[in-house]
């Protein structure tokens, strides 16, 4: 079996939000929403610390740390649960993914989600360009959406956009069944934590705290263990400089 | 982490998840709470088909943070619809960050100018140049009026003062072969370019002991600096800004052990990654760095090879003149001038020759032929005698023990370095602290090795563009440093600046310090016409605008000085939208009103053939297949290998031409001068508070401050301020506030900020004029500069908050209705 997880070494994490970016542009994330949130563990305003500023060079106590959070893929999915015409549901190789057909927007799994991770589509998509961005459908008015593991490129074998966009490298996608994967090692071997895990929604998404990973190491796009990919694009980059457009 | 804090952390994480609505409020643009209606679509959900309707093109990001991204661009109708990072030839250097892939909305933004405009009350021979501005309107022309009257103008302007008085201005907008091809344009027309006074300050410091830098000194090519055991990153929010897409070079150093020290008064992403943070008072870089001297002298752990090898530290400083002594003064030998030290064994001066070991004394006093003379090592010794890590550190406002600890890792470690960003120099003598760390990196032998550092950004590569900017025939260019152009326009000195065609930049009215001063020097231009493709503040304020193609919609050629080891091609991805155009075809049409009908070939891509032709290393049919190319060997990737192009040949410590500033002190040894950083400035009472512009992620200079997808997280303009400071003036986090000092002022919300030093404030650099509520950051700074390096003093400035006037107009970002960088893109069809 396959069961899709995703690693992300807050370490590595600089909070830079290409990730963010990446995944709203990927997935035709209306320009009032976002999957893909980047939480400051600190101030109250975005990339400023908690504590006091030091005196004499010494004894502050600031600290900051960025934790980009999105739907964590749980096994056992509170939003699942809730769901009453079954639109939202896990599927076989780990992905909570919600059929945007069933969805009546009742929003119960908004508020099911301790992750805060759901946002809803009260008004029609804003984006620039007005036709969409990215590789997947329109998602229509009133629906709840989230993050897919970008599901539409796993299926390609590619990895999903936030991971390949880090440039940091802390985000680690791949088979947690796996037990040679990338992500399955970094479990193992360093400290990681499941959020909220005295909620046992026992999540896909796992966070590394503490000693830092070498992260994905890998420059490509592909998913870990399938064939090399020069772009995000089963297709494949155009090498005649566009001359065949 | 210690334990007591992970033992909080479950609590604030929790209180972070639960918060987390509050982001996705700042998020918002007025989200309506009422639901609507629920009609089921007959969609299929899952997703199909639509990477088959997909094309990938290569094309790279290139604004100035030096990243020069390789990207891919997926097309699809006719529409670009998303952006990543492109594999690199050199598969190291694979990256992007945040606005490399939010080109999208740049592309489809509504601040895209959409056809040739002249202003409404301007005029061939009544300019009316009062009627520039925010409140200027503008009509619809043609292009072939439009450069009809750019070209009559720099005709007239040519035979009344003269070719120079033409100003071919172009900024830092976009590395393409924009300024190459424009600069051609330039030389045959005879005009004035300009260059740089913005970071020039540091490099120039450290050229003068080194022979390297003039903007930051070259640095070992990225991919090394995981071999670097102490990385000091100093005056730099390197994982923001600049270096983020490279973050992951500088992340592997970590986790293989490297020590990370961070120098800076504000408690930074970068700050907050380090394993020893010195929160330095603004100003007093200079004296740490001469702290960290004092120490590895002090506990003797510099590297005294390097220094007999590759250094002037041995080298005799005569007592009467103060001048190094030359082998012309002792063995009469008038040609002769290697410098000379003290052989350690015979006791007998000996020549040092250019990266030759010489056993020489590092230190003492010596008679050589009754000449009394030092060497260079125990003059700075007996200099840094004043500045002991615990003179320095009160000072400083810092620990001494810190600064001790920051040098000896730098020491004892192996090789590593000091990344210094541009920061240093926006403080007026910021040459000085260039100076000093070529000296103290001299000290611990970190040059030329695999793991050194010396920038906050690596050399990468420079096209070779061979004499394409200068035609046969052409009678060349004149320049001006940007900090003589007010002269010029205002006095005519050394001649008068009449005409300006400004492209790829926003600096003339918007990024240029003492924002309303150049306002009023631009009245004194006749013809104004700014090419762009963004209706930017300095657009606004043309006379002339010309819509031009986005980076995406033309071929071109970008290279990657201050980056990374490749050269990229550019793909068109479509056709420039509305009216725009390639800036390539805008300066060949006006190089043929201008008659100059030769000079540019019809088709773009056999002119960039034929510039590419000059670069051997690589052939442009392969790089516009591959999309990019490693052009640098891996060898050229480590930098100061070779003897320093000084007069020795070696670094010279103690510098024999001494150098005076214009406060009067001499550089002979590096000594720390403060303009307005100084508690006991003039201005110090009436504005207590220092103010800086950092450099934010979420902007390069000021291109990306109209993208919707980057207003989505960083919606307005704040001032950062800490909290202490807020409230002795009684200002509640999120008030509006007026910053002011002698020159201007600005509005804009106050954000606490536990991370500012107390007595610094910012606002994040990069804002379009538009942004603001009232008045711009550009208000508040002013263009002194220094006489060894001059160079705009961005964070050299002084000023005070208050609370905000109750009448002041907030509503573009207190009202309810949608923000302006969303509205008004038109709907398909319209494009």
């Amino acid at each position: 079996m396959t069961d899709y997880g995703m690693v992300i070494d807050l370490e590595r994490c600089i909070g830079c939000n290409a990730c963010a970016v990446s995944c709203s542009q990927e997935n035709n994330v209306s320009l009032d929403k976002q999957w893909n949130r980047i939480l400051t563990e600190g101030g109250d305003a975005m990339d400023t610390p908690e504590g006091s500023y030091p005196e004499n060079g010494r004894d502050g106590t600031l600290s900051m740390n960025h934790l980009p959070l999105a739907c964590q893929h749980c096994d056992n999915a509170p939003c699942v649960k809730v769901c009453p015409v079954n639109a939202t549901y896990k599927r076989d190789d780990g992905i909570v993914e919600i059929d945007y057909d069933k969805c009546m927007g009742c929003r119960y799994c908004m508020s099911a989600c301790p992750y805060n991770a759901r946002v809803f589509n009260f008004d029609d998509p804003k984006t620039l360009p007005t036709d969409g961005t990215g590789n997947v459908e329109e998602r229509k008015q009133g629906v709840v959406e989230k993050c897919t593991f970008c599901s539409h490129r796993v299926k390609e074998d590619l990895d999903p956009a936030c991971t390949v966009a880090c440039p940091a490298d802390a985000r680690i996608f791949g088979d947690l069944d796996d037990e040679e994967s990338t992500a399955s090692r970094y479990i193992e071997k360093y400290e990681t934590e499941q959020l909220l895990d005295e909620l046992e929604t026992d999540p896909n998404t796992y966070y590394i705290r503490g000693e830092m990973s070498p992260g994905r190491t890998r420059s490509g796009n592909e998913l870990e263990g399938t064939e090399k990919k020069a772009a995000g694009n089963p297709n494949g980059v155009a090498t005649d400089g566009g001359d065949g457009q | 982490m210690t334990m007591s804090e992970q033992d909080g952390a479950g609590v604030s994480r929790r209180s972070v998840l639960l918060s987390a609505g509050a982001a996705a409020g700042m998020l918002g643009l007025g989200g309506h709470s009422a639901l609507q209606s629920l009609t089921r679509d007959e969609t299929d959900a899952a997703v199909e088909g639509l990477f088959d309707e997909t094309q990938v093109l290569n094309t790279a990001c290139a604004p100035n943070c030096r990243g020069k991204c390789p990207l891919n661009v997926h097309v699809r109708d006719g529409q670009i619809k998303f952006v990543e990072p492109q594999m690199t030839d050199d598969e190291r250097y694979r990256r992007g960050c945040l606005l490399g892939q939010s080109h999208v909305q740049r592309v489809y933004s509504p601040k895209r100018l959409k056809y040739p405009m002249v202003r409404s009350d301007w005029e061939p021979g009544a300019p009316n140049p009062g009627g520039r501005g925010e409140d200027a309107q503008f009509e619809q022309v043609s292009w072939d009026d439009a450069l009809q009257y750019v070209a009559d103008e720099m005709r007239r302007v040519r035979s009344e003062y003269g070719p120079e008085s033409v100003f071919f201005h172009t900024g830092s907008g976009d590395n393409g072969m924009g300024t190459t091809i424009f600069g051609r344009l330039a030389s045959m027309f005879g005009g004035t370019q300009q260059s740089w006074s913005i970071d020039s300050n540091v490099g120039v410091g450290f050229n003068r002991i080194t022979g390297h830098g003039f903007f930051l000194p070259p640095t070992n090519e990225s991919a090394d600096w995981v071999n670097a055991n102490t990385i000091i990153v100093w005056g730099s929010d390197l994982f923001k800004s600049q270096f983020q897409n490279d973050a992951s070079k500088v992340l592997d150093a970590l986790e293989s052990g490297a020590k990370l020290v961070v120098v800076d008064p504000v408690y930074t992403t970068t700050a907050s990654k380090a394993d020893l943070w010195l929160p330095i008072k603004p100003g007093k870089d200079t004296h740490l760095a001469l702290a960290m001297i004092h120490d590895v002298l002090a506990e003797g752990t510099y590297d005294d090879d390097f220094l007999r090898e590759r250094t002037t530290a041995g080298a005799l400083v005569r007592e009467d003149t103060d001048e190094m002594l030359r082998m012309r003064d002792l063995d009469g030998d008038a040609d002769d001038d290697r410098v000379v030290g003290i052989h350690a064994e015979t006791g007998e001066p000996v020549p040092l020759e250019p990266d030759t070991y010489a056993a020489v004394e590092l230190f003492g006093e010596y008679e050589v032929d009754g000449i009394r003379t030092t060497t260079g090592l125990s003059l700075l010794e007996e200099h840094v005698a004043d500045y002991s890590p615990e003179t320095v550190a009160s000072v400083a406002d810092l620990d001494p023990a810190d600064i001790k600890t920051a040098a000896q890792w730098l020491a004892t470690r192996g090789p590593g370095g000091i990344a210094p960003s541009y920061a240093l120099g926006r403080y007026k003598y910021g040459h000085v602290f260039g100076q000093t760390y070529a000296i103290l990196l001299a000290l611990t032998g970190d040059y030329g090795k695999s793991g050194t550092i010396h920038a906050q950004h690596p050399s990468g590569t420079t096209l070779n563009s061979g004499e394409y900017s200068s035609p046969d025939g052409a009678p060349g260019t004149q320049s001006l440093s940007m900090h003589e152009i007010p002269a010029a326009l205002e006095d005519g000195d050394p001649f008068p600046i009449k005409a300006i065609y400004g492209m790829e930049s926003n600096m003339l009215a918007n990024q240029f310090p003492n924002r309303q001063r150049w306002h009023d020097l631009l009245e004194n231009v006749d013809m104004f016409a700014m090419a762009d493709f963004h209706r930017t503040p300095t657009v606004q304020h043309a006379d002339i605008i010309l819509p031009a193609a986005h980076w995406f919609e033309r071929e071109d050629i970008t290279d990657a000085w201050g980056s990374h080891p490749h050269i990229s091609h550019r793909t068109k991805a479509h056709e420039p939208l509305w009216d725009a155009r390639d800036d390539y075809h805008i300066i060949a049409e006006l190089a043929d009103k201008l008659g100059y009908d030769e000079l540019f070939l019809d088709d773009k891509r056999a002119e960039l053939r034929k510039i590419a032709s000059n670069d051997d290393r690589f052939d442009f049919d392969e790089l516009r297949r591959k999309g990019n190319v490693r052009v640098e060997d891996e060898e050229a990737g480590i930098k100061y290998t070779d003897p320093f192009p000084t007069d020795t040949g070696r670094i010279e410590l103690y510098d024999e031409d001494h150098p005076v500033e214009d406060d009067g002190t001499v550089l002979d040894l590096p000594r720390p001068i403060e303009d307005r950083t100084a508690t006991d400035h003039d201005l110090a009472d009436e504005y207590p508070l220092l103010f800086m512009q950092k450099h934010s992620k979420w902007r390069i200079h000021s291109q990306w401050a109209d993208n919707a997808m980057i207003r989505k997280f960083n919606a307005e303009p704040t001032l950062d301020i800490h909290p202490s400071d807020a409230q002795d003036r009684d200002i509640d986090d999120g008030d509006y506030v007026r910053v002011y000092n002698d020159r201007g002022e600005v509005v804009v919300r106050a954000s606490y900020n536990e991370g500012m030093r107390p007595g610094l404030i910012n606002i994040d650099q990069g804002w379009w004029t538009d942004d603001y509520v009232h008045g711009s950051h550009q208000d508040l700074t002013h263009m002194e500069v220094n006489d060894l390096a001059p160079t705009f003093a961005f964070y050299d400035v002084r000023a005070d908050v208050e609370p905000a006037p109750r009448d002041i107009d907030t509503s573009k970002y207190t009202a309810p209705e949608p923000s302006d960088w969303l509205e008004g893109y038109p709907n398909e069809g319209d494009n």
